[in-house]
């Protein structure tokens, strides 16, 4: 039960994190590697906030999810739009780029060493078959919150359906009145949000390096594939589906073998679904 | 919202995540090098871990090392050249110490590389080092770095994981300590330190009831460490980096975990407590070598590293061991009359052993050789006397956390 409920939380992360990824693959048709970094970033900047300004851990995260959101603004104008015509490999270099200057921002100014939030350890509550600790459960509502609003963003709203229609058939949806930049710009905004809070919660969890995303994206890209590229609830399915397959395998086996667990069922889902677990309109 | 070439795309992306780790090939290693050194200087390569699981030390390790520099230009330098100090990251990281020592013999064209930490990252640069017949000074730990076959050209200025966890073994085994678990992270170092404690306890008479071994940079241990716990021993040995151990310390906190907790004080050190909360860590055993405080080289070298980084040299021991590696490497060279890496390597043995006369500054040994004496440099990490494998024995210490600060409980002298 406990290897089940460590599963859930570890999931969630994962899935958070693949949330962000797939939106943009869907829309602009590349897998962004500054993702990772991106969630470092977000992390960083509670950090500095709360720790060096002083501020209260939970304006801090706002604002750092805010700075967070309009710097991947600022990358996706800056590095990502004057590229939109060039083949998508081009973009994913980019991309790669974008990672290594974020990086290097966060090591230069924070510094290399370990940090953490000042937030205090606490025993785990026991809930009778198993202990959750506080900040797992604050990353679980906040995970099932947000996916709920990304699915009403895609489903119900005006912006999300046109994102949708420029997903599909981009060409089409032009010629059907909708904005492209705009929705593109929207997109942008959406994943950068997703994942500046997915960071937050990140950073909270496992403690601050400038790696701390990026040992997150391989994971995130699993869960991400595992569920569909493009597909916002089928990422958060992946990151549950890799998160319990983890933990519950150390059940049974050493945890020396964990992350080949997850690579086993992304192989083997990928062989019998090729197009991830919930493709196939 | 899936087509075609997002498949491929995928297929990119992954190749792409593999190789952005390592991007740029390098280029083979060029001819022997080494020989008499070019130019108006001597060239000292610093590959150092100033970033990833090792950046608690790096940044010292580099003050310390130009601390040393400046010593021995001050004092005319070796062989009446001065020497200069090229430092490159190796992010902690096999590939990118791979990287940084091709560049440092490659392009700067170095005449030794000191300050390897990570056992792995060691084993992976000494391929390198050796052929291009250049000494290579690490900090690492594990067994295998004694077995290298380096023509005397590598040095290692710390204990063998063996010899650290002997003193450790048999101190818990006279503690009390039946009973251990192991943890540990799966990284040369990490592994060499959990399969030579279990050697040595087991030789005790104790026994290790379970080695659980994990990969780093994970979002959660708490499944490993749930396994642990379920072994109830009388003491856990984790046997880490510092940031996966933070979170170790933290979760098995959290999970209520009680009971006695170790780990190398390179992993449970003041940053870890900061992340895990003094509370985790109450009463946890650290242990490493340690830095001899009265020693005169570590009082000078103390206060010069204290004004260059506000930190006591104590908190950081492989600053302390590269500090004195520099010494050593300034004297072989001066002996040796050249920097040919074997005739160097030689000289390393020489100058560090007891037969000569006790120096402790590169200023006196200077002067002594010059005048066709012996010298044995005594350094801020002990007497340092290398055997033929390059090996040396420092001082141990032990450490037990009391309110969030490590206490000096024993120290064991080097043998």
């Amino acid at each position: 039960m406990q290897a089940a409920a460590d599963g859930v939380v570890v999931g969630a992360m994962v899935g958070l994190a693949a949330l962000g990824l797939t939106l943009v693959w869907a829309v602009e048709r590349f897998p962004n590697i500054a993702q990772g970094d991106t969630l470092t970033l977000a992390a960083y900047l509670t950090f500095g906030l709360s720790v060096g300004a002083q501020l209260p851990i939970v304006p801090a995260a706002v604002l750092a999810v805010g700075g967070t959101t309009l710097a991947v603004q600022a990358a996706y104008q800056t590095a990502f739009r004057p590229l939109r015509t060039s083949p998508r490999v081009t973009l994913l270099v980019a991309s790669i780029g974008v990672a290594l200057v974020i990086r290097a921002i966060v090591s230069l100014v924070w510094g290399t060493r370990l940090q953490s939030y000042d937030l205090p350890v606490r025993r785990a509550i026991s809930l009778g078959l198993f202990h959750v600790s506080l900040v797992d459960i604050v990353i679980l509502v906040t995970v099932l919150g947000l996916v709920g609003a990304v699915y009403w963003i895609l489903y119900r709203s005006r912006a999300g359906i046109e994102m949708r229609a420029v997903a599909d058939v981009p060409d089409l949806a032009r010629v059907t009145g909708i904005d492209t930049r705009r929705v593109l710009r929207f997109t942008w905004l959406l994943s950068g949000f997703v994942t500046a809070v997915a960071g937050v919660l990140l950073g909270a969890k496992i403690g601050l390096t400038p790696l701390l995303g990026w040992n997150l994206l391989l994971a995130a890209f699993a869960a991400t594939v595992l569920g569909s590229v493009g597909h916002p609830l089928g990422a958060i399915a992946g990151g549950f589906v890799l998160g319990l397959a983890m933990e519950l395998s150390t059940v049974f086996i050493s945890p020396t073998f964990k992350e080949a667990i997850a690579f086993v069922i992304l192989a083997a889902v990928l062989l019998f679904r090729p197009r991830g677990l919930l493709a196939g309109r | 919202m899936f087509t075609q070439a997002t498949n491929r795309i995928a297929l990119l992306a992954c190749a792409a995540l593999a190789f952005a780790g390592c991007a740029g090939a390098a280029p083979p290693v060029g001819s022997p090098g080494g020989g008499a050194a070019t130019g108006d200087t001597i060239k000292i390569g610093a590959l150092l871990p100033l970033t990833g699981d090792g950046a608690n030390y790096g940044p010292g390790m580099q003050a310390a090392i130009q601390i040393a520099v400046d010593e021995v230009n001050a004092a005319g330098g070796v062989l009446g050249k001065q020497l200069q100090l090229v430092t490159e990251d190796d992010a902690t990281n096999p590939d990118q110490g791979v990287r940084g020592a091709h560049k440092l013999i490659d392009v700067n064209k170095v005449n030794a590389i000191v300050g390897t930490w990570a056992s792995s990252v060691t084993l992976a640069v000494t391929p390198l080092t050796i052929p291009a017949n250049i000494i290579e000074i690490n900090v690492s730990g594990s067994p295998q770095i004694t077995e290298l076959q380096d023509n005397g050209t590598v040095f290692r200025a710390n204990a063998t994981d063996a010899a650290l966890a002997k003193v450790v073994a048999d101190q818990f085994y006279r503690d009390g300590i039946r009973t251990v678990t192991v943890i540990s992270n799966n990284t040369a170092g990490t592994i060499g330190l959990a399969d030579s404690f279990k050697t040595s306890f087991t030789a005790a008479g104790g026994q290790v009831l379970e080695t659980i071994t994990y990969a780093e940079g994970q979002p959660s241990y708490r499944s490993e460490v749930n396994k642990a716990l379920a072994t109830k021993p009388d003491l856990f040995l984790v046997s880490c980096y510092t940031p996966d151990g933070t979170l170790i310390f933290k979760e098995a906190f959290e999970a209520g975990a009680t009971g006695k907790w170790a780990a190398p004080a390179f992993c449970l050190n003041n940053q870890l407590v900061e992340g895990a909360g003094t509370e985790a860590v109450e009463g946890a055993i650290a242990f490493d070598l340690v830095a001899v405080k009265d020693s005169p080289a570590y009082q000078r070298l103390n206060e010069a590293y204290k004004a260059k980084t506000g930190e006591e040299a104590f908190d950081n021991v492989y600053a302390v061991h590269v500090y004195d590696a520099v010494h050593l490497l300034a004297l072989a060279m001066q002996k040796a009359g050249s920097t040919d890496g074997q005739a160097v390597g030689a000289q390393m043995i020489e100058v560090s052993k007891a037969a000569g006369d006790k120096v402790s500054s590169f200023s006196e040994g200077a002067k002594l050789l010059r005048d066709g004496g012996d010298v044995d440099y005594d350094g801020a990490s002990g007497a340092i006397d290398f055997d033929q494998a390059g090996d040396m024995a420092p001082y141990v210490g032990i450490f037990v956390f009391k309110a969030g600060k490590p206490e000096l409980t024993q120290t064991f002298a080097g043998q």
